[in-house]
């Protein structure tokens, strides 16, 4: 039996004309199940008969019972579906920093562990990047090499093997589960991959043993702002540029960082951080940084990852402290969010395979939960756990420092856009913001770096 | 797939390990060759940046054995067809799917597993 399937209420709907079991746009599900909340699910759902388990016929009525299972969307590049206002999907990070746990074992528990376990469910194979991102990879020089630092299932080397004409990325990542995805990531065409696999290297995002100037363009997606402190995200980006090539003359070699940003939503004044926490902390601030980017202390934030799993495999775990939001809605909420970094949450609630689910690992203490299993019969009874990842949330203008900040501390003259080459700087290593900007709730820069 | 292009960028990173610490040296491998298709251009353009000796030295240790001691000087024979297939085969279808790599600066080793090189290190060997 397909353990995908879930049980909810229809609240209601609206069927695209000629598809009888595509439903597209918002249909509004009920998870059922006390203090959960309802959501809404932006998916394409493929319905079912709860009693017969058989593909709906007709229309669901309002409020019948219905077997949804989440379509994973092949592509996410194109317009952005009519989204209601996004609903706040995080909690506050309980991480305080006189916690004793060092932001190694913090990112180990709460960032790579869960990764490691949900990697087989980043089941989406295809995708089209968001537009920067696509630009960027569109702009490199034919036959370039570059590397992809925070990798993840790789999502973007078939990007780059099949649109930049003859360029090809190495992926570093921390997750052997999802460099074993990486490995054999297929392109849109569905080219095999040249030579049977990608290029894989097991790393973190401060790895430093790349060879000075071997890539011609470097890239990191959605994975800085996994670091949970600032001198890591420095260290990070550091290690980005650290293996650019540098050239006296064009074409330098070009980079770009992006990072989920702390202001959301449609008109960034949705500061979702702030509405993460109570009304009273608001617009308090944990302290400025006198140079630029207010820090703000709710900036750090765990965001959940919902796996459905088979009801046999359940571990008992005991439920996370008390917070000031409920996970449960933040779960629900997920699936339709288009996450961080152009991650697609479509793969929220796809089928956990046994070997997955029944290990959340709690020898390595991975933060989870089982939430109340809705009422489904006994045998199509589902488990939903949800995995907690910390992001860090980057503010306005945060970014830019990091980068200037990594940049200098690497001996980098920040260039302007119009100073001329200066003889008495020749050699020295330069670095120019070429444009950094928000989209879809992300922060990025872009830049590029050479010698005079 | 650690292949020899890969391989050819990759330093041991152990605090305090500078010397010796490229290239890493192949123990107990197993290789798969397979081809691939070949984009003379991409190996053409990073000719530049390969460290030649590391490459034959390697490539000849996994009983590859094609490639010149010297790199040709003459810009003719360098970007020949001929020659460009042979670095190609040698830097993008030879594939080391399981074994290590040995640092012979410090005796790290990198174990490769499925392919893919781990290079991660305990906290007390990071060099930050
Ligand atoms: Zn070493």
């Amino acid at each position: 039996m397909d353990e995908s399937w879930i049980k909810v209420k229809v609240e209601r709907y609206r069927p695209e004309a000629g598809e009888e079991e595509k439903w597209k746009d918002p249909l509004q599900v009920d998870f059922g199940g006390p203090g959960q909340d309802k959501g809404e699910a932006w998916l394409d759902f493929v319905l079912r008969d709860v009693a017969s388990r058989r593909p709906k016929e007709t229309e669901p009525n309002i409020g019948a019972d219905v077997l949804v299972k989440p379509i994973a969307k092949t592509s996410i590049g194109g317009p952005a579906p009519n989204l209601p206002e996004p609903t706040v999907p995080v909690i506050p990070s309980e991480f305080k920093d006189d916690q004793e746990e060092t932001p190694e074992a913090r990112e180990q528990r709460m960032v790579h562990d869960v990764y490691e376990t949900i990697a087989p469910h980043f089941s989406q194979t295809r995708y089209k990047p968001w537009p920067i991102i696509a630009r960027f990879l569109s702009s490199i020089p034919e036959h370039s090499i570059g590397l992809d630092s925070g990798a993840g299932n790789g999502k973007y080397l078939p990007v780059v093997r099949e649109g930049s004409k003859g360029s090809r990325m190495i992926a570093l990542d921390r997750s052997s589960g999802l460099l074993s995805v990486a490995r054999t990531q297929k392109g849109e065409i569905g080219d095999d991959v040249v030579g049977g696999a990608e290029e894989c290297v097991r790393g973190d995002l401060a790895f430093d043993g790349w060879r000075k100037g071997i890539f011609d363009f470097a890239i990191s997606i959605a994975a800085v702002h996994h670091l949970s402190t600032r001198s890591r995200r420095v260290q990070s980006i550091c290690s980005l540029l650290l293996p650019l090539y540098l050239s006296p003359v064009a074409p330098y070699s070009k980079f770009i960082v992006y990072v989920w940003a702390y202001e959301q939503g449609e008109n960034s004044k949705r500061k979702m951080g702030v509405l993460a926490s109570p009304p009273e902390d608001h617009d308090e601030a944990t302290g400025s940084n006198p140079n630029g980017a207010e820090r703000k202390k709710d900036q750090d934030v765990l965001v959940p990852w919902v796996l459905q799993g088979p009801q046999e495999k359940k571990v008992k775990q005991p439920r996370p402290r008390k917070t000031k939001s409920k996970p449960n809605r933040g779960a629900a909420i997920e699936m339709g969010h288009a996450g961080p970094g152009g991650e697609t949450a479509s793969t929220a609630m796809t089928t956990s395979n046994d070997d997955v689910v029944s290990r959340p690992d709690e020898t390595t203490g991975n933060r989870n939960e089982n939430a109340e299993p809705p009422a489904v019969p006994e045998q199509a009874q589902p488990e939903r756990q949800v995995f907690h990842r910390y992001y860090h949330l980057f503010v306005e203008g945060e970014l830019r420092e990091d980068v200037i900040a990594a940049a200098t501390g690497m001996g980098f003259v920040i260039r302007g856009e119009r100073d001329e080459q200066d003889g008495t700087r020749k050699g020295g290593k330069w670095l120019r913001i070429i444009e950094e900007g928000y989209e879809k709730d992300n922060w990025y820069l872009e830049g590029e770096v050479g010698v005079y | 797939m650690v292949r020899l292009i890969t391989h050819n960028m990759l330093t041991c990173h152990v605090k305090n390990c500078t010397k010796d610490n490229f290239p890493l040296v192949f123990e107990n491998v197993e290789l798969e060759v397979r081809p691939a298709e070949a984009n003379l251009d991409f190996i053409k353009r990073f000719i530049p940046k390969l460290e030649w000796d590391a490459l034959v030295q390697t490539a000849r240790s996994i009983g590859e054995d094609s490639l010149p001691e010297q790199m040709p000087e003459d810009k003719a024979t360098l970007e020949s067809e001929e020659f460009l297939q042979k670095l190609h085969h040698v830097l993008m279808e030879i594939h080391v799917e399981e074994g290590q790599m040995k640092c012979r600066g410090c005796g790290h080793i990198y174990p490769i597993s499925t392919g893919i090189p781990n290079m991660l290190l305990a906290e007390h060997e990071v060099g930050r």
